[in-house]
C-alpha cells in the first residue's frame, strides 16, 4: 500500500481515554487537521510527522471497545481499516486495565493489517503495583509491544522506531489469535466457502464468516444482498442452528486475554483489595460467616440496649413528669381534656418518642454496618442460607428489601416473572422484620427481660428467619416447583465508615419515624384513648375493655392480658402503635407496669406474636393490589394462625418450665 | 464449552455469587468476569437487576431507602429467558 501513497499511513486505535489523542498530538504537533468523518458527525483527526527523513500520515480513529458495528464509532474504525488498509495500526492500551484494552486487540489482530500494541500509562500501572513484562507479552502475542507513558513523553522514540521497522517489514509479525471450538470452526469454514466468491476484495472471508456467526447486522445484510435466495437460505439455516456461536467466539477471546495476562502481568496482593479479600474469606464463609453474622446481630442489640436503655429511662422519667405536670396545670379543665393530654397524647405518642435514644443507636450501628460494606455481605450470606432452604433465588431481592419496609418488599416482587414464585415471595415478605417491627422489639424487650434483652431480641430475629425459611420450604413444595436462578452481585471494598453518611442515615430514619409518630401513631393513640375513656370516663367500663374482655379466652392461651392483645391489634394500623397503646392502657411508666402484668413466658409469647403477626395495613393493601383479595385474605389468615400458634406454644412451653 | 458457558452454568441454580467468587471458580481475573458479564448482558443472556429500578415507587416510605443494601449502584445480574434456553440446549 505504501508504494501507492505519498507516505505510510499509521492508524491509532483504542478505547476512549487510553491516551490516544496524547500520542496523536505528540506525533503530529501542529501538523494536524480536524474535521468530520465523511457523512458522519464524529470528529476526524489527521496529521503528519517526519521520522528519519520519511513523512508519515497519522489517522486518529474514534475510541471503540470492539469492532462489532454496534455504534457509529465501531463502524468507522473497522470500515477505515478494511477499506483504507493503513500500513500500521497502533493499538493503544491502558496498561493499568489491560484486560479491557486487549479485547479490542483480539478483534484488530483478526484484520489483515500489522498491529503494534502500545502499553500506555505504564507509570500509572507501576504506581498501582501492576508489573507488566512487555517482552514476554510481545512473545506471547507475536506482535510488537511498546511500553509508554505518553503524558510524560516516555517511550515515544521507541514507538517511532517500531513504526518504522514495521512499515519496512523488519519486525517479525506472527500474531497469536484466539481459537474457537472445532465445532464452530467447522461452521466458520463452511460459511467462508459460501461467502468467499461473492465478497468484495476488501473483506477477508474468514473475518466475515466470524462476523456472521457473531450476528453482525452489517455483514449479514451485505452477504444476504449478494447471495442467491437459495444460498442465503442455507447460510441463514446454518446461523440459526449455531445462534450461540457468539458465546464461543467471545469465550475464545476472553480465554486468550486471560492467557496473555497470565503470561506477562503480575498484580499486587497488598492494600485494600487484598484486605477485603482476606476479610471476605472469613466473613462470607458458609459457616464462619454465618456465625459471625449472628454474633454481629447480637452485638447490635447489646450495644443498643447497653447505651440506649439508661437514656430511654431518663427520657421516660421526663415523660412521666410532663404527664403529671399537665394534670396539675389542667386541674381546672374538663376531666376528658386532662385525660386526653396526659394519657392519650403524652401516654401514647410521648411514650413512643422517649424511645428515640434507642432508635438513634440502633440506626447508627446499622449505618456503620452499611457504610463499612458489611451489609452487602449480609445480603450475600442470607441468600446462600435461603437458597439452601429451597427458596427461589429471585425472591431474595424483595425479601431483603423487607428489612426496610414490607411495602416495597411486596412491590419488589414484580421482578419475579413466574406467577407462583411471585406469590410465594409475597406471602413470605411480611415475615421479614421491618424497621418498625424491629423498633417495637428493640423498645419492649428490655422492659421485660432487662440484661437478657440482647439475647432475646437476637433470638426473635433468628426465629423470624427460621419461620420464613420453613414456611418457604412448605409453600415451595406445595405451590412452587420452578427453576432456581442465581445472582451475581458486586461486593464493595471494606472501608472506614464516613461520619456524614452515618449522620444522614440516622437523620432520615428518625425523620421517617417522627413523621409517623406525628400522623398515624397520633391518630391511633387518640382513637385508643377515646375507646378506653368513653362512655363514662372510667377505663374498666370503657368500650375498649368490653372489646378486650371478649378476647380474653384467646389471650389466656398465650398468657396475655386484654391490654396486650389490644396493643397487638392496634399494630395492624402501624407497628409502633403497640407501644403507644400499651402506654395508654398501662400508663406512661411502662417499665414498672409491664413486668407485673405479664410473666416471662407471657412476655416472650407477646414478643413472638408481635414478630410474626399480620403486617401493617399498608402492606396488606399492597398485597391485595399485587395478588388480589383472595391471597391478601390468605396472607392475613396464615400469619394470624402462625403468630397465635407460636404464641400459644411459647407460653405453654414457658409455663411447663415454670416461667408462667 | 467456553468461558462464557461456564459462567452461565454457574448461574443455573445455587446461591448468589460475587464477581470475585465467580472469578475464582473460573480461574480468571475479576476484571475479566466483569467484562464477560457486560458482554452477556449486551447479548441478552443476562439481565442487570437493580431492584429499585424495576418498580418506580417500590421504595416510597421505606426508611432504609437512602442506604438500602441493594442500592442501584451495586450491580446484580441474573439469567434471562434466552440464558435459560441456552443452558437447556447444552
Amino acid at each position: 500500500m505504501t508504494d501507492e501513497r505519498s507516505s505510510p499511513v499509521i492508524a491509532l486505535a483504542g478505547q476512549p481515554n487510553v491516551g490516544k489523542s496524547t500520542i496523536f498530538n505528540w506525533l503530529t504537533g501542529l501538523n494536524q487537521h480536524v474535521g468530520n468523518w465523511p457523512g458522519k458527525t464524529i470528529e476526524q483527526k489527521i496529521g503528519t510527522f517526519t521520522h528519519n527523513g520519511r513523512q508519515y500520515t497519522v489517522v486518529d480513529l474514534p475510541g471503540t471497545y470492539s469492532l462489532t458495528a454496534n455504534s457509529e464509532e465501531e463502524r468507522i474504525t473497522r470500515d477505515y481499516i478494511l477499506r483504507e488498509r493503513p500500513d500500521v495500526v497502533v493499538a493503544v492500551a491502558d496498561a493499568a486495565v489491560l484486560e479491557r484494552s486487549l479485547y479490542l486487540l483480539t478483534e484488530l489482530i483478526a484484520l489483515p493489517v500489522p498491529i503494534i500494541l502500545v502499553l500506555n500509562m505504564m507509570d500509572v500501572a507501576e504506581h498501582e503495583g501492576i508489573q507488566i513484562e512487555p517482552k514476554v507479552l510481545q512473545a506471547a502475542l507475536g506482535i510488537p509491544v511498546v511500553p509508554m507513558s505518553a503524558t510524560h513523553g516516555v517511550g515515544m522514540d521507541r514507538l517511532l522506531s517500531t513504526i518504522e521497522a514495521t512499515v519496512d517489514g523488519r519486525i517479525p509479525y506472527t500474531p497469536s489469535r484466539p481459537h474457537i471450538s472445532p465445532e464452530h470452526q467447522e461452521v466458520a469454514e463452511k460459511l467462508k466457502a459460501i461467502v468467499a466468491p461473492i465478497l468484495p476484495d476488501l473483506y477477508p472471508p474468514d473475518w466475515v464468516a466470524l462476523k456472521l456467526l457473531e450476528g453482525d447486522g452489517e455483514m449479514i445484510a451485505l452477504v444476504r444482498e449478494r447471495l442467491s435466495p437459495e444460498q442465503w437460505k442455507a447460510v441463514d439455516a446454518l446461523l440459526y442452528r449455531h445462534e450461540d456461536a457468539v458465546l464461543d467466539i467471545a469465550s475464545a477471546r476472553y480465554a486468550w486475554i486471560e492467557r496473555m495476562i497470565r503470561a506477562a502481568v503480575t498484580r499486587p496482593r497488598v492494600g485494600q483489595v487484598s484486605f477485603t479479600g482476606r476479610l471476605d474469606n472469613v466473613l462470607t464463609h458458609p459457616l464462619w460467616g454465618m456465625l459471625i453474622l449472628l454474633a454481629v446481630l447480637g452485638g447490635v442489640f447489646w450495644l443498643t440496649y447497653t447505651i440506649g436503655a439508661p437514656l430511654q429511662g431518663w427520657m421516660g422519667d421526663w415523660a412521666q413528669k410532663l404527664a403529671d405536670l399537665s394534670r396539675q396545670q389542667l386541674a381546672a379543665a374538663p376531666p376528658w381534656l386532662t385525660a386526653l393530654i396526659a394519657d392519650g397524647l403524652i401516654g401514647g405518642v410521648g411514650l413512643v418518642i422517649t424511645f428515640l435514644p434507642i432508635l438513634i443507636i440502633f440506626f447508627a450501628v446499622m449505618a456503620v454496618l452499611e457504610d463499612t460494606g458489611y451489609m452487602a455481605r449480609i445480603a450475600y450470606l442470607t441468600d446462600r442460607f435461603m437458597h439452601a432452604m429451597g427458596l427461589h433465588g429471585k425472591s431474595f431481592i424483595p425479601l431483603l428489601l423487607g428489612f426496610g419496609c414490607n411495602v416495597p418488599a411486596v412491590l419488589g416482587t414484580r421482578i419475579i416473572e413466574t406467577k407462583r414464585a411471585r406469590l410465594l415471595t409475597i406471602l413470605l415478605a411480611p415475615l421479614v422484620p421491618c424497621t418498625a417491627r424491629m423498633a417495637v422489639i428493640t423498645v419492649l424487650t428490655p422492659l421485660f427481660f432487662h440484661s437478657y434483652a440482647p439475647l432475646i431480641a437476637w433470638g426473635l430475629v433468628t426465629m423470624n428467619v427460621i419461620v420464613l425459611a420453613l414456611l418457604g420450604i412448605l409453600l415451595h413444595r406445595l405451590l412452587f416447583h420452578g427453576e432456581q436462578a442465581s445472582f451475581i452481585m458486586e461486593l464493595p471494598l471494606y472501608h472506614l465508615p464516613n461520619l456524614r453518611t452515618i449522620g444522614l442515615y440516622v437523620w432520615q430514619n428518625l425523620l421517617a419515624f417522627l413523621q409517623k409518630a406525628g400522623s398515624t401513631i397520633l391518630l391511633v393513640s387518640l382513637l385508643v384513648w377515646a375507646l378506653a375513656y368513653f362512655p363514662g370516663g372510667v377505663q374498666s367500663e370503657s368500650y375498649l375493655v368490653a372489646f378486650g374482655h371478649a378476647l380474653e379466652p384467646l389471650g389466656r392461651l398465650m398468657g396475655l392480658s386484654w391490654q396486650a392483645l389490644t396493643a397487638l391489634l392496634t399494630s395492624f394500623v402501624a407497628k409502633e402503635n403497640t407501644i403507644a397503646t400499651l402506654g395508654i392502657l398501662y400508663g406512661s411508666d411502662l417499665a414498672a407496669a409491664l413486668p407485673h402484668s405479664l410473666s416471662p413466658a407471657s412476655a416472650l409469647a407477646f414478643l413472638v406474636v408481635q414478630m410474626l403477626f399480620v403486617p401493617c395495613a399498608a402492606t396488606v393493601a399492597v398485597i391485595r393490589q399485587e395478588a388480589g383479595n383472595r391471597w391478601a385474605l390468605f396472607s392475613v389468615a396464615l400469619l394470624l394462625f402462625i403468630s397465635v400458634l407460636a404464641g400459644i406454644l411459647v407460653y405453654q412451653l414457658g409455663a411447663v418450665l415454670g416461667l408462667g | 464449552m467456553g468461558l462464557m458457558d461456564d459462567l452461565l452454568r454457574l448461574l443455573d441454580g445455587g446461591p448468589m455469587l460475587t464477581v470475585e467468587t465467580m472469578a475464582a471458580r473460573l480461574h480468571v481475573h475479576p476484571a475479566l468476569v466483569s467484562m464477560m458479564l457486560e458482554r452477556l448482558t449486551a447479548e441478552g443472556y443476562l439481565r442487570t437487576s437493580p431492584p429499585t429500578c424495576t418498580v418506580s415507587n417500590a421504595c416510597e416510605g421505606c426508611p432504609l431507602h437512602a442506604s438500602c443494601a441493594l442500592r442501584p449502584q451495586r450491580q446484580m445480574w441474573t439469567l434471562t429467558d434466552k440464558g435459560h434456553r441456552h443452558l437447556k440446549r447444552e
